[in-house]
Order: structure tokens, then sequence, then C-alpha cells
């Protein structure tokens, strides 16, 4: 091997970890936005949550008791609102994610990864 | 109900506290949008930050300023500056179990000056119901870096809780946590051996550590719970907060675990950050309150 070829390599093992390690960042940011409080107690916004809370909201009720992340129950009292304000914070975050995540993808030098937006 | 955030800053020989503090203290205020921050200092600190800064901004930065005589204690610890530079400093900590006396406000969140704040996360603690919030997990901001002494205070120790940030509302049940802080700072050296922690200084994580083990009932039964977001995040001191390019955008200089004393550069957009580097966020302090006073 050339030493070009291996300082390519090199350079790219470098752009691979930079590349990772963004990644990684931006999947704990989007971890710890995910997480909603109300009423004293905090829940972390889930794709089950919406679900089991969406189910509850067809059914018709109103108000609802739910086991928050520090398993202390939560009575919610407006469940429809409850269930919106989950909802766009799930989409939110995620959306942000995602727009983040593709860009970071179309950038091929290490320095371009970290470049402020 | 009272909310506020508390900040303690005490200089030593190199490390400027006092403008740490009104770095973070002018993030708080654009990110988190709460005003109600007193600072905890001691007379020196408070000194040199007459000297290093104008009064408006301290009086604008600050609601409350309390300084309190400083007691002479011996207690020392390394300070990095990356891997290049190593200092034996005095770490003045031993005052952080009197934040229930001290804070004027019910609700208080109490933040390490060098933990940056970059967004509204933490505001979810207001009007919780628990009393007391603490975490014990913390995440390297280089995935794949992992300090196992910051999962327990010793190998076959109790968990490790970081003092960097936690909350606690003024009750019977917080008032008994803080004097049994007290109690196990006052008698360091027994609750030391007694859970086997080898550090010769004295830490505020590990006395925290010991004393949600003890509220706990001895046990690893988590019945003192973590702040809502139960990570915080954290860069080593091996590392360096490189600049601020934006509010809210911090970039870093992140030393490779595979080749000590070489970095990869890492930026972070609204995620709070314990910075451990002291040396570099003195050195964008002032970048910081020109950023966010303009």
């Amino acid at each position: 091997m050339t030493d070009d070829r291996l300082h390519k390599a090199l350079e790219f093992a470098n752009y691979r970890q930079t590349f990772f390690n963004q990644k990684q960042i931006l999947k704990n940011k989007s971890e710890a936005l995910l997480s909603y409080s109300t009423q004293g107690g905090t829940f972390k916004v889930t794709q089950e949550l919406i679900a089991f809370a969406g189910t509850f909201v067809q059914q018709g009720y109103e108000e609802i008791v739910l086991l928050d992340v520090n398993e202390n129950p939560i009575k919610i009292d407006d469940l429809k609102s409850f269930l919106t304000e989950i909802t766009s914070r799930y989409f939110e975050v995620t959306n942000d994610y995602h727009k983040q995540y593709s860009e970071m993808q179309t950038k091929r030098r290490t320095a371009k990864l970290v470049e402020p937006a | 109900m009272s909310q506020g955030i508390v900040f303690f800053a005490h200089n030593n020989t190199e490390i400027d506290y006092g403008s740490v503090a009104i770095a973070n203290a002018t993030m708080i205020k654009h990110h988190m949008g709460v005003d109600a921050i007193t600072l905890i200092t001691d007379e020196g600190t408070m000194r040199h930050m007459n000297n290093t800064w104008d009064k408006s901004i301290i009086d604008s930065t600050f609601e409350k300023i309390k300084v309190n005589p400083r007691r002479r204690v011996e207690n020392n610890k390394r300070y990095r500056d990356t891997r290049h530079t190593v200092n034996l400093l005095p770490f003045y900590n031993i005052n952080r179990s009197t934040v229930y006396t001290e804070s004027p406000y019910d609700e208080t969140l109490v933040i390490d000056v060098d933990y940056l704040i970059c967004n509204d996360t933490l505001n979810a603690v207001w009007n919780h119901k628990e009393d007391l919030l603490i975490n014990k997990q913390s995440k390297d901001l280089l995935a794949g870096r992992h300090d196992y002494n910051f999962d327990r205070v010793d190998d076959f120790g109790i968990d490790f809780y970081w003092a960097t940030a936690f909350y606690f509302k003024k009750s019977q049940q917080s008032k008994i946590f803080f004097d049994l802080l007290e109690s196990i700072k006052s008698n360091y050296l027994y609750f030391k051996t007694l859970y086997g922690i080898t550090s010769y200084n004295f830490r505020n994580d590990h006395a925290f550590s010991i004393a949600v083990h003890m509220f706990n009932g001895f046990a690893k039964s988590g019945l003192v719970k973590h702040l809502p977001v139960d990570f915080l995040q954290h860069t080593l001191d091996y590392d360096e907060l490189h600049d601020i390019t934006s509010k809210g955008s911090l970039s870093f200089l992140l030393e490779k675990t595979s080749e000590p004393g070489k970095f990869i550069p890492a930026r972070t957009d609204g995620v709070n950050v314990h910075v451990m580097n002291k040396y570099s966020i003195v050195r964008q302090s002032k970048k910081i309150v020109e950023m966010y006073s303009a």
C-alpha cells in the first residue's frame, strides 16, 4: 500500500469516527428532548405512549391515570390535549433529527460535519 | 412557590469560577428563560469578579449574590487543560450541603457552573411531585468512551450520583437529606472508608452518592428519582471546549481513546454539556457573555 493510500484510509477513518460521533450526539439530543412533563410527572414520549393515549382518546375517555418515568401515577385531566402535546413533541423532535441527519449525510469531509449550520 | 437556580463559585489561583458563573448564567437566562439565579460565593471571588466585569453585567446576571466567609480547608484536585497541562489546585466545594438553608427559593435547581446550559429541558423540574431529583447517569460526548469511575464510587461500591445538577423542594424530607449530607461531610473520613472510596479529596458527587444510598434505605431501591431527562452529558478534562459559534452551539475537540493527545472535532446544538476542562470555559467566558448580551 502506498503512503497516499494509507493517508486516505486514515483520513476516511477520521471522517467515519466524527460522523458516528455526531450521529450519537444527535441521537442523545433527541432522546433528551423526547421527554414531556405535566402535572408533576415526566413522560418519555414514545410510539407506545402515543398509541396508548390515542386508543383511549378514540374510545371517548377524557381523563386517565398514567405511570410516569418514575412509576408515579399521574392523573391526566385532559387526555386529548395530552395526546396532542406528546404527538407534536414527537414529530418536532424526530423531524429535526431527520433533517440534521440528512444534512450530515451530504457532507463528505470531517470539517464539514462539524461546521456551524 | 418561588423557583430559582443556585450557583456556587469559588475561584482558586488559576480557575476563574466567577467568570464561568456569569457566562453560564447568561446562557441560562436565554435558553431557560429563568432570571431568578442566585450566586453563592466568597469575598475573594467577588472582588475578582468586580475587577473583571462591569457592575452592570454582574447586577443584571444575578438576582442575588451571597458572599460568605471562606473557610481554610485542604482539598486539592488535579485540573487538566487537555493532556498537555495538569495542575494540582485548591478546590473549594465544601459548602454545597448548605444549599438547603442558603437557597432563597422554595424550589431550587442547583447547577454546577461548568454544566453549560443550551436548552430548556431542565425547566421540567418546576412543580415536580418529587422533593429531590438527581441523576446517576452521564453520557460522554465522545461515543464509545466510558469512564467506569462514573458508574460506581468504587469497583465494588454503590452507584455514583452526579451533584452537577440536582433539584430540591424545601420540605421535611429534603431537609433530612441535606442534614444527612452535612453529617457525611463532617465525618467524611469515616464514610469514605466505609464506602471504600479511595480518592483522597472530598468530592460532592461521592458525598451525594453516599447520602442517596442511605436515603434509599441502604439499598439500590430507586426511592430517590432522577431529573426529567435521566442523563447528563459531559466532556472530560482531556477535551477542549474549542469555540462557541452561535447561541447554544458548542464546538469541542474530543480526545481520541485510541490516540491520547489527538482529537476529533465535535459540535453540539442545543445540548447541555458538563465541560470538565474548566480552563477552556474560562477562555470562552468573555465571548459567551458578549454573544448572549448582544
